[in-house]
């Protein structure tokens, strides 16, 4: 599907776009090479793209249109199905069309993309053996999860089953499956709360003890678990790990430039900054042993100060010495001039303090541990692996690859976190606090700021944390109790409708004989 | 019929406003006086402990009601203000108002198209008393937008500012509007405007939130408590309705004689101050009321805010009746679902039984033994009756010696009968903290001599009990439903296996594992007599086949085992003491450390058990049988082998002593040169760096790299010269049977004694922090050493030097500090998940789960359905279990090949 | 200074799952079967990362519409859950 960009006049366009599906004449020309369906972006100011607007057809222009842009000089017919508002920069697309003259195109072709984005399959296709077992699972009537069948299989071809073995095999496997499933009714929320919970005494308190590891310093333990459950913003110890593309794993010395590149240097790392009130200047004295150590270069201190946006600022060299002069003549504007400069960043990835190469036995590949995270930046670098990079930085997970992938992510650091300490915790009752804190499609904390003060219940509402006050009031406008959860059933003093209490037992008199 | 009554639900609870009107309506009497209680100490007329409002005090009556004390629920009253005040919990609702509203007509400063819009989304929840983001969030835009508005659009007035001070004072245009003035404007506000503003207009008037009438507690909310002294002493919320009465005269005498504006407002100030405290003491901005002696008084809010508040401290959790809490002792031979009582708590917890035509001749019994039965053996006895009088209501019955046999005899079916408890009852044992489900379980009473609560060790790991001092609680279940659903659903039986890890929660700890050990390592014999005195702890069918020797019949420790596992249970795997670094290729069965075992039909035939199978969280054995047989038989297993454990110690005898870590001379020599060699490299490697010749590790300093080395090296050596000494500790000695068999302690605790115990830590680093530029005065200033920073060289037998045990104490003290300060702040945590999950439920719909509001939370409960309970570990099914038993032998043997 | 930007689709990297968009009829089956209304559902916003992608390929994609996700479950081997599209 193609792309183009055209400008249009903001009443009109509002006006036509209430009544769609429309035939909407345009006045510039469509290549023959454009296809149906196509996307079109159109801007009122040329800056920023307000609407994506979806063509359905293209029709010759002597068709009838329900709306003449121009009266004269149609060129085209767009027969328009949606409209939605957008907000993207012009920038951000690259232009490959040309501009003819000093005229600017009533429109530019963007993107090309020949095929849309692939969704990739994350699965595999079934072996014979697998699906030989599914079969006859379903001729018993019966069925059991992929990995179980997977991992059958495996032992049955390993070991040679012949097809009664199998059978017996199937039967048993069964047996045992149905057995080992969850009754209905079951507590299962407070099951898996108090499951992570008892081991969190367990847990270290304390977030050091790296005797010796060449490694960054990361939040373990408790500390570590309270950050996740609270769904912080940012980790008291944001780090990345970061894969390398297969053409490069095994190389030292490639994986060695792109944690140089990556780790982030500021200004003050390899410069003096220095202020000179009376002048109203700011003098950048370069070091140029850290500079060497470094490898940064003095054009890249030049394009990094091209950065800057001020007014009235003028840059000039003196051998190793930069002065940045103010025309207006600010104390402040100088002052906030001067800590801009500072941490301006003249190499590397916002963010990232460190980039450690280390090279990974088991696996045989170098992979770069940092110490800070920029997960977006660093996916789109040449030479990563943009499947496996991650972050422990949740939220930025969340930002960047979804809520699912927030999900996961969640996961994986609880699990993480409780097994570097000896602790066994029960995937699912982690699987079941995620699925709690992303229900709302974003990352909510568990506390009375997200999951627990979302409660329908105003008791329950009441009986944690959250101030008395808060919530009578919110009862008192009206609010009803429907008393479906744990906590009001207990303050109220009946049976909770969890587990036996979700049942009725009725008594059903014999009949009696005539 | 007694317990006729059919028990009901509470469907839900609906919240609204009082009105002026309902508020008078309920009242029982118009309180005027300010004053309690006359010379007589009667409570006085209209005054605020009129017994219109209920009774404190026995023998007096209800005037309301005519009930006595105990069945007088108190009823309110009311008193009438003398100008309206406004209510502090509802300022800011009271400002978003006044903001959102015409001064002069009353309504939304929106035009009618706007507000229409929003009308069905509002109704649909408002008007039903929920809500959600989205109303709020609608409601909330209406009200700024409509604040910001200077001009009415319906009738045109002019609009003004109007701004808080806090708390209760309200300004339009920096005049100050008086709470008389805020009812009349809202109630210009028409019914139909209500819901932009949120309210729900079926449940409350926005002018109710300026009180007129304030209605007042009973007397059994603010009871009054006499002293030792005969004193009475008022109630906090007395004493503030005091003010309150007192304040409002004064105003409504200056009122009505004309008293000067001035006066009159300042008055109403101070009403305002009291009504306000009253409500909430702890209003931001507001002086708290005080006692006279300077505490500051407990009024409304305070009651029920917080840990110690009515929530949580009253009516999420409650001390109950029937309970009983007490020191609790070690008892080997009860079974894991009994628990011992002592015989003074049986008499006092007692179980209502219903006396029906089939149990009538045993209660009478029971009864006639009265509450006090004499004798050696417990039998228990009742202690009260419990029958319906000719009134028709309940009449509870002391049973006394001289009226047990009387009562006994006019028992009749539908009566209850309070009798004590006894062998078997069911009841509740619960440990606190109650971190897990299985800190609480279902035991059966074993009703002992003595005055501790005891139960078989091995049901320790679960409530997380040691016996130096603990004590746990006791709850006596009192209906049929309850009994029947802790005996099915709470026994100690069915949670033998713990949710949390898929695992054996219950099972032997210390002397069960040493006593196994014993039994079966390298199959010691036993003569005939011993065997029978081992066995006769247990339950067992037969003899095993005995060994002759020498003419003379022996029993192998194996096979004495045998006699208590299911008869075909198969299992194979590697016990604790295999420690997999001395064989180059493992040899199964043939395993000359017999480390390996092999369990077929029921018989043991190689192998040590040890803490790898029968020990409470790592037992695979034990794994096995709870997870592959039904919960008796699992706790028999536990109950025999506890008991078999403790038969084989208690007559092999089993003793520990310092002499268990000695250590030959020529072995401390080797020992010493390892150190040696140790501290000449950390000298080394100080020296390199001091020269600057160390090289840094990447991405590390020089220091860092310094330290990590120096660590690095003394903990070899601790290493090393630990594997040295226990070269010499072989499995004749205790403590190394002890160690190896997974019972208590490990190979580093004793390598400590008798080698070396190593560097010290704080913070992950080697000692730093004391004096400056050094730890102790001891040492020069950037003395870098071993020494010098928390090396301890010396061995716990040899004992450590001042210094050493200088640092030894910093390091041991910082483990201290951190599980003191982890218990609370993990506790927090677990509160917080348990209240975000609790009403998370499975529902029978293909295993979905869901919440109070029915959302779907997961589609499936853990992806797969599966209880982790009941799984292995994780895993739903138990493949080689599976794959054993349909193909036998040739899978093991395959398995043992590949492995 | 960073090297060329690269546009990466989120879908391929390990921890987000297969999204797909399903259509009204189905939508329709699904609350049938699972007998519930579209509230019910988990929720994904409008500009989640891996719905933006989705539009790369769909077109617009609105709120009210059911995105059908398959995990790699470490229980199951493969699970199926459903979220539907909230305003941003």
């Amino acid at each position: 599907m193609l792309s183009f960009i055209w400008k249009d006049n903001e009443k009109k366009f509002r006006e036509m776009i209430e009544k769609l599906p429309v035939k909407y004449g345009v006045d510039f020309n469509i290549p023959d090479e454009i296809k149906t369906p196509l996307r079109a972006y159109v801007t009122f100011d040329g800056s920023i793209i307000e609407y994506e607007v979806y063509i359905k057809e293209i029709l010759p222009k002597d068709v009838k249109s329900d709306y003449n842009r121009t009266t004269k000089g149609v060129q085209a017919i767009l027969v328009i199905e949606r409209a939605d508002k957008v907000n993207l920069n012009v920038k951000d697309i690259e232009p490959v069309g040309k501009k003819q003259g000093s005229k600017v195109q009533k429109f530019m072709l963007i993107n090309i993309e020949e095929e849309a984005p692939k969704i990739p399959e994350k699965f595999r296709k079934l072996n014979k053996m697998e699906e030989k077992i599914h079969e006859l699972l379903a001729s018993m009537k019966k069925s059991l999860p992929d990995n179980i069948v997977e991992e059958l299989s495996s032992r049955i071809i390993k070991f040679n089953l012949n097809d009664d073995e199998i059978r017996a095999v199937l039967e048993e496997t069964v047996k045992d499956f149905e057995k080992s499933m969850v009754d209905p009714h079951e507590a299962v929320g407070i099951v898996a709360a108090q499951s992570i919970g008892e081991p969190g005494t367990q847990l270290t308190l304390r977030t050091f003890h790296y005797a010796g590891v060449a490694e960054v310093n990361i939040t373990k333990g408790l500390p570590r678990l309270i950050e996740i459950v609270d769904a912080r913003t940012k980790p008291s110890t944001p780090t990345m790990t970061i894969y390398l593309e297969d053409s490069i794993k095994n190389d030292q010395e490639k994986v060695e430039i792109i944690a140089k590149k990556i780790e982030s240097i500021e200004m003050i790392d390899i410069a003096d900054v220095e202020i000179n009130v009376s002048e109203m200047t700011i003098t950048i004295v370069l070091d140029r042993e850290k500079m060497a150590k470094r490898r940064i270069t003095k054009t890249q201190v030049m394009d990094a100060l091209k950065r800057i946006k001020h007014q009235g600022l003028s840059i000039n060299e003196e051998d190793d010495n930069i002065i940045i002069s103010l025309e207006e003549p600010s104390y402040k504007r100088l002052y906030n001039l001067s800590e801009e400069v500072k941490n301006l960043l003249v190499s590397g990835i916002k963010g990232i303090e460190r980039a450690i190469v280390k090279y990974e036995e088991a696996q045989k590949e170098y992979r770069i541990y940092t110490q800070g995270s920029n997960l977006k930046a660093v996916l789109e670098m040449d030479g990563v692996d943009p499947r496996k990079t991650t972050t422990n930085d949740i939220m930025e997970i969340y930002e960047v690859l979804g809520v699912e992938a927030a999900r996961n992510a969640i996961i994986d650091e609880s699990i993480r976190t409780l097994e570097e300490q000896g602790l066994n915790v029960d995937i699912r009752h982690i699987m079941l606090v995620a699925d709690m804190m992303t229900f709302e499609g974003t990352v909510e904390a568990i506390g009375r700021h997200g999951v627990a003060g979302k409660k329908a219940s105003v008791l329950a509402r009441a009986a944690f944390e959250i101030t008395s006050k808060h919530l009578l009031q919110a009862g008192l406008l009206g609010e009803s109790d429907g008393l479906r959860g744990v906590a009001e059933n207990i303050i109220v003093g009946q049976p909770i409708t969890l587990g036996t209490g979700a049942v009725n037992l009725v008594y059903k008199y014999p009949e009696k004989k005539r | 019929m007694m317990g006729d009554e059919i028990k009901k639900r509470i469907n839900s609870l609906n919240f609204a406003l009082l009105s002026p009107d309902e508020i008078r309506k309920m009242s029982a009497v118009k309180v005027t006086t300010a004053d309690t209680y006359d010379e007589d100490g009667f409570p006085l007329d209209r005054g605020l402990m009129d017994l219109h409002m209920g009774v404190i005090e026995p023998g007096l009556r209800c005037k309301t009601c005519n009930g006595k004390v105990d069945e007088c629920p108190g009823h309110f009253g009311h008193i009438e203000l003398a100008m309206p005040v406004i209510h502090v919990g509802f300022v800011k609702e009271i400002k978003d108002i006044l903001d959102a509203t015409c001064n002069s007509c009353g309504r939304i400063k929106m035009k009618d198209e706007e507000l229409e819009v929003y009308r069905p989304i509002l109704e649909k929840t408002i008007l039903n008393g929920e809500e959600t983001l989205e109303s709020t969030s609608i409601v909330n835009r209406i009200i700024d937008e409509a604040a910001q508005r200077t001009v009415c659009p319906h009738c045109g007035a002019e609009q003004y500012k109007i701004t808080l001070d806090k708390p209760t004072t309200f300004r339009e245009n920096g005049r100050k509007l008086s709470a008389k003035e805020i009812r009349e404007r809202f109630e210009r506000i028409p019914d139909k405007d209500l819901i932009f503003l949120g309210i729900n207009p079926n449940s409350a008037r926005p002018e109710w939130m300026i009180l007129t009438v304030l209605p007042v507690p009973p007397v059994n909310v603010r009871p009054t408590i006499t002293l030792e002294t005969g004193e009475r002493s008022e109630d906090d919320l007395t004493h503030k309705l005091v003010d309150i009465i007192r304040i409002n005269q004064r105003l409504r005498d200056s009122k009505d004689s004309g008293a000067p504006q001035l006066i009159i407002e300042d008055l109403w100030e101070l009403l305002q101050y009291h009504i306000t405290t009253y409500f909430d003491n702890q209003t931001s901005g507001l002086p708290p009321a005080r006692h006279r002696s300077g505490r500051p008084l407990k009024t409304l809010v305070q009651r029920l805010k917080g840990k110690e508040g009515r929530f949580r401290s009253n009516l999420s959790g409650k001390r109950v009746n029937f309970s009983a809490r007490t020191v609790i002792s070690p008892e080997p031979f009860l079974s894991i679902n009994e628990v011992g009582v002592p015989e003074e708590a049986a008499r006092e917890l007692t179980v209502p039984i219903p006396v029906t035509p089939f149990n009538i001749e045993k209660l009478r019994e029971i009864v006639r033994r009265g509450p006090n039965p004499k004798g050696e053996k417990y039998l228990p006895g009742a202690n009260y009756v419990i029958k319906q009088n000719e009134k028709g209501m309940r009449q509870r019955i002391l049973i006394m010696e001289k009226n047990a046999e009387e009562i006994a005899n006019k028992l009749e079916p539908g009566w209850i009968v309070e009798r004590q408890l006894m062998d078997g009852d069911v009841v509740l044992f619960n440990r606190q903290p109650s971190l897990h489900r299985m800190s609480m379980m279902a035991h059966r009473v074993r009703v002992m001599k003595h005055r501790t609560f005891r139960f078989n060790l091995a049901v320790c790991p679960p409530y997380n009990a040691d016996f130096d001092g603990d004590e746990m609680n006791l709850h006596v279940l009192q209906s049929e439903e309850a009994k029947a659903e802790a005996r099915i659903l709470m026994a100690v039986q069915e949670h033998i296996r713990s949710p949390r890890f898929g695992g054996p929660i219950i099972g032997g700890v210390h002397d069960h594992i040493t006593g196994m050990f014993m039994l079966t390592y390298m199959n010691p014999k036993f003569t005939k007599e011993e065997t029978l005195h081992i066995l006769s702890y247990v339950k067992y069918d037969k003899l095993p086949d005995p060994v002759i020797e020498n003419g003379k019949e022996y029993y192998r420790g194996k096979d004495i085992f045998s006699l208590i596992l299911p008869k075909d249970l198969n299992i194979e795997y590697k016990s604790k003491i295999c420690d997999g670094t001395g064989c180059k290729e493992c040899v199964f069965e043939k395993c000359p450390y017999d480390a390996y075992v092999m369990i077929k039909e029921g018989r043991l035939i190689t192998g040590t058990i040890d803490e790898k199978s029968i020990g409470a969280f790592k037992g695979i054995l034990l794994d096995k049988i709870s997870r592959d047989y039904p919960p008796d038989v699992a706790a028999q297993f536990i109950d025999n082998f506890t008991r078999l454990a403790v038969g084989v110690i208690s007559f092999r005898g089993f003793t520990t002593g310092i002499d268990d870590t000695d250590i030959p001379e020529e072995t401390k020599i080797q020992v010493d040169l390892i150190l040696n060699d140790a501290i000449e490299a950390t000298k080394t490697y100080i020296d390199a760096y001091q020269r600057g010749i160390l090289q840094p590790s990447p991405g590390k300093s020089p220091e860092e790299t310094l330290e990590d080395n120096i660590m690095r090296v003394l903990s070899d050596a601790q290493k090393k010269a630990g594997e040295i000494a226990s070269k010499h500790l072989g499995l004749e000695n205790p403590s190394v049977i002890m160690a190896r068999s997974g019972a208590r302690a490990s190979m580093l605790n004793l390598s400590q004694v008798a080698a070396n115990i190593g560097q010290q830590a704080v913070r992950g680093r080697r000692i730093n922090r004391g004096y400056l530029g050094r730890t102790l005065p001891h040492f020069r200033k950037g003395d870098l050493g071993a020494y010098a920073h928390g090396y301890v060289r010396s061995s716990y037998k040899k004992g450590l030097t001042p210094l050493e045990y200088f640092f030894h104490a910093m390091g041991g003290r910082e483990g201290l500090v951190d599980t003191a300060v982890r218990t609370s702040r993990s506790g927090y945590m677990q509160r917080r998940l348990i209240n975000a999950l609790e009403d998370l439920k499975v529902t029978d719909n293909d295993g979905i789960v869901i919440d109070t509001t029915d959302n779907i939370i997961q589609f499936k409960y853990g992806e797969d359905g599966i209880d982790p309970t009941r799984s292995k570990g994780g895993k739903p099914v138990d493949f080689d279990s599976i794959f054993q038993k349909v193909l036998g032998e040739r899978y093991l043997s395959a398995k043992r090949g590949g492995k | 200074m960073v090297s060329k930007m690269r546009k990466i689709n989120v879908m391929e990297h390990e921890l987000v799952p297969e999204h797909h968009l399903i259509s009204e009829e189905e939508e329709k089956k699904l609350l049938q079967d699972l007998g519930t209304e579209k509230e019910s559902l988990p929720k994904i916003k409008r500009n989640d990362p891996a719905i933006k992608m989705l539009e790369r390929i769909y077109g617009p994609i609105r709120p009210g519409r059911v995105i059908k996700i398959i995990r790699k479950s470490p229980t199951s081997g493969k699970y199926i859950a459903y979220r539907v599209v909230t305003e941003e």
